[in-house]
């Protein structure tokens, strides 16, 4: 499927966190945060990553940009038209690497050091890549400052002195600080007020059009991922469960898990209320996931195969676009969001 | 003509720090009717949680202080002022919990890890009511059992960190309904939870205040929450009320400033298009502007709005607005 357009390709991407008992840490088992993970991101798309705590999607982010170790599987960058494996590289390739991956947290007010100004923190990585003078650097950071709609005069102040849309502001322009092709987006407006998300979200957007940016965006609130993603992956206890684009998993969605994510968002108009079942019991344990497919054990459509056979992710449609793990979406017929 | 259950006037809880005092609540009034669910929404600073505490009198001290009006709780024919009783006394103590109860954002910090749920459970059933500890026990699984947790028997010797969030919070519901309260207060109950858990919660407390013909102050920042569950709903805006309308005007015919705004801001599934974001960001509650708080960022503002605090204005009789566009109307 690799195709021109194509900037990152992941395949069976995994990432276990090892369960150590006893005195002698003996390793007893492992967590499966991330089981076996394949998609692949366009280059200039918004590429949407959803799902419930613990669901590995921000462990996905991280193993992508390494910084997470990931215990096996590959990630494909595109650099100068070829596919490099990122997990291939050693610490100094990485490190050029990073200049084309960014990342921006969700928490503004710990990812930024506070004992440094904010041209500090911006120029920093330019600093570290010994890119420019500093008076170069300088420049460069009151230019990042404008394009993130902060004054430039405020580039001599201390995180503390901004409020938490200003510092997600500032932590976008230390991103984009070495002119990166793609932002690995986790989470970013989680922390941040309504009236202040929204103009987060706006910003965001700009710079894509503006800079051709590829994001992966990473985040629990459906609003959220339908307005900015392209298309939408959903995860549930370390696999993928569906992708496609985001029109699709809203209106059509094949996976029971997707139906019932969407059936819960609470909907911000009284005149649509309705008696809504939401799916029963919590996300199972990790470290003992169930047999079959993750999902049985809520899933209102199982069957006796469900907790047999694990299904795998397979194209659903024939422009292989849309992808789903069930055994049955062949026979269900779900609810999107939005009617049609 | 609804009953009250609660009455609010011109609270005022103020917080002193060394930077300053810093007008948490500042002159606000509402009521809460009896059965009825009333949603309180805003943003971070905005005092809503600060008013729940201090309808409850579990406000910091000696830092939060109540600083004037009336919390008028009605009971039977009699009416009791919350603001005049010792916060330690006896008084408020028997209110808490068998009238009025309260459940937090945050069901892992507002549960005690050393003690089972159980305990806890049973803790506040034998504070307020006069029964042996076999009935409390009894009790204490038939609650659980009540908010939805399968093995009650298995789950009541359970402690806290065995538990998921959603069962922590099913917990703390239990709790706070152990002892038949007529008024619950929650506070941001589905902000740490996840979406299907979220739906599983507000179901229950649904059901619950059916069954229990509760009256309900759900306090949020989430728009989504507050069309699923309330009645009537007040927009908060740096410790003041700025609106006050049944939930369908919210949505419907917002008329302050403020409340469209927020409206704009939250993305809407199925809607495409530029967000329409409030500019800049909530103020700093010790550097409050002159006039109206929300003028900085208004885009409707006049003259009299940066010298000038707006009182409140009728719009009809369940719907009021804090803001100078609605003057010449009838001031409440």
């Amino acid at each position: 499927m690799p195709e021109n357009d194509i900037i990152m390709e992941v395949n069976s991407l995994k990432k276990y966190f090892p369960i150590k008992k006893g005195i002698f840490r003996k390793v007893v088992g492992n967590v499966k945060a991330v089981d076996d993970v394949s998609f692949y991101i366009k280059k200039g798309e918004t590429l949407g990553l959803v799902g419930e705590s613990g669901c590995g999607k921000s462990t996905t982010g991280r193993c992508l940009i390494r910084l997470l170790e990931a215990t096996a599987g590959e990630v494909k960058y595109r650099k100068n038209n070829k596919m490099i494996n990122l997990n291939d590289l050693d610490k100094k390739e990485m490190k050029n690497m990073r200049r084309d991956i960014q990342i921006i947290f969700q928490d503004p007010f710990s990812s930024l050091d506070s004992r440094m100004s904010v041209r500090d923190i911006i120029a920093e990585p330019l600093k570290l890549n010994k890119i420019g003078t500093k008076k170069e650097r300088t420049d460069r950071v009151r230019e990042l400052l404008r394009k993130v709609g902060l004054r430039d005069y405020q580039m001599n102040r201390y995180p503390h002195e901004f409020s938490g849309g200003q510092r997600q502001r500032i932590g976008i322009a230390r991103a984009l600080a070495l002119d990166p092709e793609m932002i690995v987006c986790d989470e970013p407006v989680s922390a941040l007020d309504v009236s202040v998300q929204a103009q987060i979200i706006n910003l965001m957007k700009d710079l894509q059009e503006e800079l051709g940016l590829t994001y992966l965006f990473i985040a629990h609130d459906l609003s959220v991922i339908e307005h900015i993603s392209d298309r939408v992956m959903v995860m549930y206890l370390g696999k993928i469960v569906e992708i496609a684009d985001a029109d699709s998993i809203y209106i059509d969605p094949v996976h029971p898990y997707t139906e019932a994510l969407l059936k819960a968002i609470p909907v911000a108009d009284p005149r649509a209320r309705n008696i809504r079942l939401p799916l029963e019991g919590s996300v199972p344990n990790p470290a003992n996931p169930p047999k079959g497919c993750n999902f049985h054990t809520r899933c209102p459509y199982a069957k006796e195969k469900c907790s047999e056979i694990e299904p795998e992710l397979v194209p659903i449609d024939s422009d292989q676009e849309h992808f789903a793990a069930c055994h049955f979406v062949e026979e269900l017929n779900l609810d999107g969001y939005v009617k049609r | 003509m609804p009953e009250n259950l609660l009455e609010v006037k011109n609270l005022k809880s103020y917080f002193h720090t060394d930077e300053g005092i810093i007008r948490a609540v500042d002159d606000v009034s509402f009521t809460v009717e009896k059965g009825e669910t009333l949603g309180v929404v805003g943003e971070s600073g905005c005092g809503k949680s600060v008013t729940s505490l201090s309808i409850m009198r579990l406000l910091p001290n000696p830092k939060g202080r109540i600083e004037g009006g009336e919390i008028r709780y009605y009971k039977d024919d009699e009416s009791i002022d919350i603001t005049s009783l010792n916060p330690h006394g006896g008084i408020i103590r028997s209110l808490r919990g068998n009238e009025m109860a309260m459940i937090f954002q945050e069901p892992m910090t507002s549960l005690n890890p050393l003690y089972t749920v159980g305990s806890q459970i049973m803790e506040a059933i034998n504070l307020h009511q006069d029964i042996d500890k076999k009935m409390a026990r009894k009790k204490a699984i038939d609650i659980l059992d009540k908010v939805g947790i399968s093995a009650p028997k298995k789950r009541v010797d359970e402690y806290p960190h065995q538990l998921s969030g959603g069962m922590r919070q099913r917990v703390m519901i239990a709790m706070a309904l152990s002892c038949d309260p007529n008024f619950l207060i929650a506070d941001e109950p589905t902000t740490a939870l996840d979406v299907t858990i979220e739906a599983q919660i507000l179901n229950l407390m649904r059901e619950l205040q059916s069954e229990f013909n509760m009256s309900i102050m759900i306090i949020t920042h989430d728009l989504g929450v507050i069309g699923e569950m309330a009645d009537r709903v007040i927009v908060m805006y740096t410790g003041k009320v700025v609106e006050k309308a049944t939930t369908d005007d919210i949505f419907y015919n917002p008329k302050h400033p403020y409340t469209k705004g927020l409206l704009k801001s939250i993305p809407k599934i199925g809607i495409k298009g530029r967000l329409a974001p409030i500019k800049g960001s909530v103020p700093n509650l010790l550097m409050l502007p002159e006039g109206c708080y929300f003028e900085p960022r208004c885009e409707y503002a006049k003259k009299i709005c940066k010298t000038k605090e707006p009182p409140m204005f009728k719009i009809d009789e369940k719907h009021a607005v804090k803001c100078w566009l609605y003057n010449g109307r009838e001031e409440i």
